[in-house]
């Protein structure tokens, strides 16, 4: 093998892994099945994100993905399940830590008030 | 090279004629203004009159005087003796001027009597000054013939026996008019910034309607994440988005874009006595746009987000250089508020001073749902135009005050009462800016809601040092009595929610809040409790490097019954990237800006109370940015009337500087 192609097959390889590295647990699991956006208060505040994320993933036992901070010790993010019923428990598992977790809530679809019908608006 | 005035004028004439031209008829204000009251009663005289410095008069007065203050005038006793008739002394206005009353004739009549006098110097007609508090929009007067309702904006104006719930905005105006310096932020679905009665009132803002997941911009609609354009592209879904199973609009319902956010700022901040189209409750306030709702609304993290960038409490992702005082959330969930994430930034607002005010909800008598049913938010229900809970409103203890939400009467054709307000006629992306009316009718609670946030913002333009919680206590204790009467027949006592529909009702104070919104009672009594107090807006609000900024003080408030009577500028510490010019003792100071960064301008302000007057103090920080990338291309959903319209006067001014050539 010419040592040109190895050294081209190598430097894929790396890249592909740093590739990999940086994507951090969004490429470690099986596609997921079910997406559940949370919001997740800590008790104190942390210096990344990535932190964060990473100690979620690990104390609900899911992966996290998409981590940001929207205030202080606020933290939005996705967990990546299998189904509905795993990130309930995911959930469960994170507001029963009560040493980091101070709070944590459904990211959820925030609605304008329904369009009143005409004969609710006589 | 620098435009010459007579090309500033043609791009002038390029830009506002056609969109002027473009306003339909009814939304020009008719050319005659109300004439002013000068009627003068046949028997009974009220003047003014100055005294000559060399007059007798005069010289008794200043001999009388008590050493070290002006001496007063009171010269009743005097003149009546000398001019046969039965005067009695008014107030004194100045050295040597004072109000004189009397009987028998009329005010025209004594001014003769009194110039003809060697003592006095002038006398007038001390006139009554009516306020021009009613504005020359020409929707906002009832009587419409030529479009509907005919009530036009009905709920602005002074209440009547039709019109029971009408909140007297007008008499509200005629204590302040609204301050640019306070600013309302509209968390919602963006606004269209082509409007032509939201012109100049809408503050840059930001889009917080993050990215569904990575790569998937499906609610955001404008083909990216959070960024500096909250332009509202349109939220229409379709049916078969709605019907799509496991997809993010999942039974949302199928429906037309309703530019829910256009038709809020509307209300709170809409271009008012400006000849076109309608009023709003705040007139001079300014409207910060959050974005923070897309297509079926939107996520509970961008909401916060929103709230908390639009209060100055974060400068993520870019400093917010106008934080608001007054935040409205047409908008929500059900569910409790305990242990939420709106709790927690309710508080965090109403610690840095700023009011929530949230609407309660149209799901026809349920429970009120977060985040109007927060502890520290102003929750708002919607009332009838007779003052009856109308039909879709929610009702519970957690509502604050409830105000009009537009209500129609009838079970067809055109709706009587709705409330008017800034739209836009597309169903999918924006198409023309138009107005609700009573074929395309703004209803619901999320529009009562922006008439409390427009009142809380003229009561802090009075009176900026309230507190939320005395905002809220001041709307409330001066509310009128929900009405006992007037409803339709069979109309029932609202009760506590209980899962069941509850349609028109007739409001307690357990179910609909304090009482009717009543914005001049509010605003009077957030007036009477003001202290002086130095405030201070900048034109431009987030100025690039060289820019010329006008810093406006003259939006202060002096205590009641007291007038500002000095203002001096001056910069905090040395700045290398400010200078400010002369005169610095005016309302209004210039600075001149050479570099990017921050710089700390002082207002010191004094009223006129002797013989100490009050002062008042505030520094004003300012940041200069770089200078303005261009305009990208696309703003989020298709370019409306006035975009087209500058691309054509650009290319006009264009065209004539490369003749020149």
């Amino acid at each position: 093998m010419p040592r040109s192609l190895v050294s081209r097959l190598g430097l894929s390889a790396a890249a592909l892994a740093m590739t990999a590295c940086a994507q951090g647990d969004r490429s470690s699991p099986p596609p997921p099945g079910y997406a559940q956006r949370v919001l997740v208060t800590t008790f104190i505040e942390w210096p990344s994100t990535a932190e964060v994320a990473g100690r979620v993933a690990q104390i609900g036992g899911v992966p996290v993905r998409d981590a940001g901070q929207d205030g202080p010790r606020v933290y939005r993010m996705t967990l990546a399940c299998n189904d509905e019923p795993a990130c309930r428990d995911a959930m469960q598992r994170l507001s029963a830590d009560r040493a980091f977790v101070q709070a944590i809530e459904r990211d959820a679809r925030q609605r304008l008030p329904a369009r009143p019908e005409r004969d609710t608006s006589r | 090279m620098k435009p010459s005035l007579a090309q500033c004028l043609s791009m002038w004439m390029a830009l506002a004629l056609p969109a002027i031209a473009a306003a339909p008829p009814s939304d020009r204000a008719p050319v005659a203004r109300r004439a002013a009251a000068t009627a003068e009663q046949p028997d009974r005289a009220r003047v003014i009159v100055k005294f000559r410095t060399d007059s007798g008069l005069t010289r008794e007065a200043a001999l009388a005087a008590t050493p070290g203050r002006e001496p007063r005038v009171q010269h009743a006793a005097r003149l009546t003796q000398r001019l046969g008739l039965a005067l009695t002394d008014g107030h004194d206005i100045a050295p040597r001027t004072q109000v004189l009353h009397a009987r028998g004739l009329r005010s025209s009549e004594l001014v003769a009597r009194l110039r003809a006098d060697p003592d006095v110097e002038m006398a007038w007609v001390d006139e009554r000054v009516r306020a021009t508090a009613a504005p020359n929009d020409p929707r906002y007067a009832g009587g419409q013939t030529s479009i509907t309702p005919a009530a036009g904006q009905w709920y602005l104006r002074a209440p009547d026996s039709t019109l029971v719930s009408a909140i007297n905005a007008e008499g509200a105006w005629n204590v302040t008019l609204g301050s640019p310096s306070i600013v309302v932020a509209v968390i919602d679905t963006g606004v269209r910034f082509d409007h032509p009665d939201l012109a100049g009132k809408l503050l840059p803002g930001y889009d917080f309607v993050s990215e569904d997941a990575p790569g998937d911009f499906r609610t955001a609609n404008d083909g990216n994440g959070r960024d500096a354009d909250p332009s509202d592209p349109g939220d229409w879904v379709t049916a078969a988005e709605s019907a799509q199973v496991g997809g993010p609009f999942e039974n949302c319902g199928e429906s037309p874009s309703i530019w829910h956010g256009t038709q809020t700022a509307g209300l709170v901040g809409a271009a008012t006595n400006n000849g076109i189209g309608m009023a709003s409750v705040g007139r001079n306030v300014r409207v910060l746009p959050v974005r923070a709702l897309g297509k079926c609304g939107g996520f509970l993290s961008d909401v916060v987000a929103g709230m908390r960038w639009a209060a100055g409490l974060s400068s993520n992702p870019v400093v917010n250089p106008t934080p608001a005082k007054v935040v409205n959330l047409s908008l929500g969930s059900t569910g409790a508020c305990a242990g939420s994430l709106y709790e927690s930034a309710i508080a965090d607002l109403a610690a840095a001073g700023v009011v929530v005010v949230a609407a309660a909800g149209n799901d026809a008598g349920l429970a009120v749902g977060k985040p109007a049913n927060c502890a520290g938010a102003i929750g708002v229900g919607g009332l009838r135009n007779v003052g009856t809970k109308v039909g879709f409103s929610d009702v519970g203890p957690e509502i604050s005050i409830s105000a009009p939400g537009g209500n129609c009467v009838s079970a067809s054709g055109v709706c009587q009462f709705p409330l008017l307000t800034t739209t836009n006629s597309g169903a999918t992306g924006p198409a023309n800016n138009t107005y609700s009316d009573g074929i395309d009718a703004s209803l619901g609670t999320s529009f009562s809601s922006p008439l409390v946030a427009g009142t809380a913002a003229l009561m802090l333009s009075i009176n900026p040092a309230l507190t939320p919680a005395q905002v809220r206590a001041l709307v409330q204790s001066t509310a009128r009595a929900f009405p006992t009467t007037g409803g339709t027949q069979g109309t029932p006592t609202c009760v506590a929610p209980n899962g069941a529909d509850q349609l028109e009702c007739y409001c307690t104070t357990t179910t609909c809040g304090a009482g009717m919104l009543n914005a001049s009672a509010a605003v009077a009594q957030a007036a009477a409790t003001r202290a002086t107090t130095a405030l201070v807006f900048a034109t431009p609000a987030n100025p690039a490097v060289g820019a010329t900024v006008v810093l406006d003080g003259s939006t202060s408030i002096a205590a009641a019954g007291r007038t500002v009577a000095g203002y001096q500028w001056s910069l905090v510490g040395a700045s290398a990237i400010a200078t400010l010019s002369a005169p610095t003792n005016t309302d209004k100071v210039t600075v001149v800006t050479n570099g990017t960064g921050s710089f700390t301008v002082n207002l010191t302000i004094t009223d006129d109370a002797q013989p100490v007057p009050n002062r008042a103090s505030t520094d004003f920080t300012l940041t200069v940015g770089a200078a303005p990338a261009p305009a990208p291309a696309d703003s989020g959903g298709g370019g409306g009337a006035l975009s087209f319209v500058w691309l054509l006067g650009l290319a006009v001014a264009v065209m004539r500087l490369a003749r020149r050539r």
